[in-house]
């Protein structure tokens, strides 16, 4: 640019002034800006105008500012008008590069702002339908399990009597597929409460070995029955009690085990568990699950621990395909992660690590003793003579798969009630040997009810174990119910075995 | 000779104010949103059932979060406003109500109608089911996208400014 350029720049005519009378007729204009006929009306020159004609002597001085004139509205300017003896001056003064720049900055700006009330408009309706499906999946599982405890009941029962071979089968089939469907619906409710940000982890003192034990029992039938090996190798340095939650780790390696035998036609599956490193009163602890399956491709390796994605192919085993997804985010919630090792064809392969810490004094196995006191306690509790059930349940079907579960022992006379009437009154008669109790009673809970049984004074009512029965069963309705006096507590939905463990182990022999 | 009607549109930024009047005067619709700054006057002459006509002055203004922020020289002369929220920003309408009642206070024998638009994202059944979400009931929904109501809004208004 020469200084010629700059100056002619610097010198460029802004500002039009315009002479018009009182009705709006040019009388005279420097047309720097626009080309303006003398004699004609600036009313007809833009739109502007006309529909400031009728306050054009209004007012003494007008000022408007960005007003956007031109043909194609290509200036932008601002415009003074005033009162002149014998008309108006109208002063145009061009701003348009200024004007522009504005334009741009609040585009940019506008922009933003709404991108923002989008996305927090999103992110509220993600949210409503997040709480929805949460509260539908609750109030679904809720409902599902009384009918699921009956038939699960049922079917084992059934296989109790005298039945044909074929007869057998069927009950069995009814059965298996009960435990199924318990399982997915578990894992669906896992999965909500993980996403909802309500499962945590309730660390505690338990025996590693244990768990592990448990385990081996249960998976070595399962593979066999598979006509797989299971094998299990266990490092014999790690502490016997570690601190952490026994039951989400469990359901970990579970998830894992059940996932391995779904995939793997022929060979083994093996769990291991190794200490990496101990360091003070941690340790930290290596566990892998390897199968001789399928494998799983490489470009498929990620999507297998999103919810509700299991990989499509032929011969699929069925399934909600939840279980690794809940491994990862359980995982995630203490603080570990899952590691996938696969090869298509020859199997895969799914570890992590995990910190426990442990005392360094190990106590007194009070855990293993209380277990190993209640698995024998049926055959002391066992006597000659009946034991007296109460049980208060409003639901007629639990009432009757509880009814025949306990009857069926022979060890047991049942005493039903309905609901809360009358059953203080009958406390106040009758000794029981143990009170079976529903939660979600009619009109009353049944941890008010239990505190009312408590408070009758009785040596009996004082001191009869009460069994809660109940789909509640979060950490903090679990401390609600042991300071009313609840005994312990049953998880519906529940298999003949469960509540008959539950029962004899609270019966005093 | 032809009256001539000043009319503002007045809302927030980005509620479609320059696109209803785009599809009023030129029949055509963007998706693109382009700021508008200041203002820009258009007009369309409206032929009313009456056999008179009207010329409609269209001040489309530059959208703000507050109406007072609207400067004031805009507004004079004005016989007519149309006040416009995007039914799908909570944010454009969540103080209508206020908004209202500073043009009432301010001028009170002026007509006014009030537009939801964008109705073209949402269902009928939606806007049936949620008309109390928008705090004060709009004379119109409509659409500067297909152009629902648009033509409505203006030859109504017109109609009732020149009685």
């Amino acid at each position: 640019m020469t200084l010629d350029d700059i100056k002619a720049d610097f010198y460029k005519v802004r500002r039009q002034f315009v002479l018009v009378d009182t009705n709006g007729k040019i009388i005279e204009s420097d047309d720097a800006l626009f080309k303006l006929r003398n004699g004609s009306f600036i009313q007809k020159e833009h739109a502007f105008f006309e529909s400031l004609s009728p306050i054009f002597l209004e007012k003494e001085e007008l000022q408007l500012n960005c007003v956007h004139l031109g043909k194609q509205d290509e200036f932008i300017c601002d415009i003074e008008i005033k009162s002149m003896a014998d008309g108006l001056l109208i002063i145009i003064t061009n701003f348009t590069e200024h004007y522009a720049e504005l334009q741009k900055v609040t585009q940019t700006r506008n922009e933003s702002v709404i991108a923002k009330q989008f996305l927090d408009l999103q992110n509220k309706f993600l949210k409503e339908k997040e709480a929805f499906k949460n509260r539908f999946i609750a109030n679904f599982s809720h409902e599902i399990r009384n009918p699921l405890t009956s038939i699960l009941t049922f079917s084992q029962m059934l296989q109790h009597t005298e039945l044909t071979n074929d007869q057998l089968d069927y009950a069995g089939v009814i059965q298996s597929s009960t435990v199924d469907l318990k399982n997915m619906l578990e894992d669906i409710m896992d999965i909500s409460k993980i996403e909802a940000g309500k499962l945590t982890i309730e660390p505690r003192l338990f025996d590693l070995r244990g768990v592990l034990k448990d385990i081996e029992r249960t998976y070595s039938a399962k593979a066999r029955a598979k006509g797989l090996k299971f094998v299990m190798e266990v490092d014999k340095k790690f502490p016997e009690q570690v601190e952490g939650d026994p039951v989400r780790l469990k359901q970990i390696i579970v998830n894992l085990l059940n996932n391995a035998l779904k995939y793997t036609k022929k060979g083994k599956v093996t769990l291991h568990v190794e200490q990496n490193y101990r360091r003070g009163n941690r340790a930290n602890i290596h566990f892998s699950v390897a199968d001789t399956g399928r494998g799983i491709k490489e470009e498929d390796q990620s999507k297998i621990f999103e919810s509700f994605s299991q990989l499509q192919s032929s011969g699929d085993p069925k399934g909600v395909g939840l279980g690794l997804s809940i491994v990862k985010q359980i995982l995630h919630l203490m603080e570990s992660d899952i590691k996938l090792e696969s090869t298509h064809g020859k199997g895969s392969k799914f570890s992590f690590n995990m910190n426990f810490n442990f005392p360094l004094i190990p106590s007194v196995q009070k855990e293993k003793k209380k277990q190993q006191e209640r698995a024998e306690r049926p055959a002391v509790a066992r006597r000659k003579e009946k034991f007296k059930a109460l049980l208060i349940e409003d639901s007629e079907m639990t009432q009757m798969v509880m009814l025949k579960i306990l009857v069926s022992t022979g060890d047991f006379y049942v005493e039903i009630f309905e609901g809360a009437e009358g059953v203080l009154e009958d406390l106040k008669h009758n000794i029981y040997d143990v009170i079976l109790m529903d939660i979600k009673l009619n009109g009353i809970q049944g941890d008010e009810l239990t505190q009312q049984i408590r408070r009758l004074g009785f040596n009996n009512t004082r001191n009869v174990p009460i069994i809660a029965v109940t789909a509640y069963h979060k950490s903090k309705d679990l401390t609600r119910y042991k300071r009313a006096g609840i005994t312990e507590t049953l998880i519906k939905p529940f298999d003949e075995e469960t509540l008959l463990n539950a029962v004899y182990s609270n019966l005093r022999s | 000779m032809r009256v001539s009607k000043k009319i503002v549109l007045l809302g927030h930024f980005g509620v479609g104010k320059t696109s209803l009047i785009r599809r009023f005067v030129e029949d055509t619709f963007s998706d693109s949103y382009k700021v508008t700054i200041g203002v820009h006057i258009l007009k369309r002459e409206v032929e009313l059932e009456n056999g008179k006509d009207v010329n409609l002055i269209i001040w489309d203004l530059e959208g703000y979060d507050d109406i007072k922020k609207t400067r004031e020289s805009y507004l004079l002369g004005t016989h007519g406003f149309i006040y416009v929220f995007d039914i799908t920003r909570p944010d454009t309408y969540k103080e209508i109500d206020k908004s209202i009642a500073y043009l009432q206070e301010k001028f009170n024998d002026i007509p006014f109608k009030i537009v939801g638009n964008k109705a073209d994202l949402v269902t009928k059944t939606y806007l049936k089911e949620n008309k109390e979400e928008f705090i004060v009931r709009p004379n119109y929904f409509t659409s500067a996208k297909t152009g629902a109501h648009v033509k409505d809004l203006f030859t109504d208004l017109a109609k009732e400014l020149i009685g």
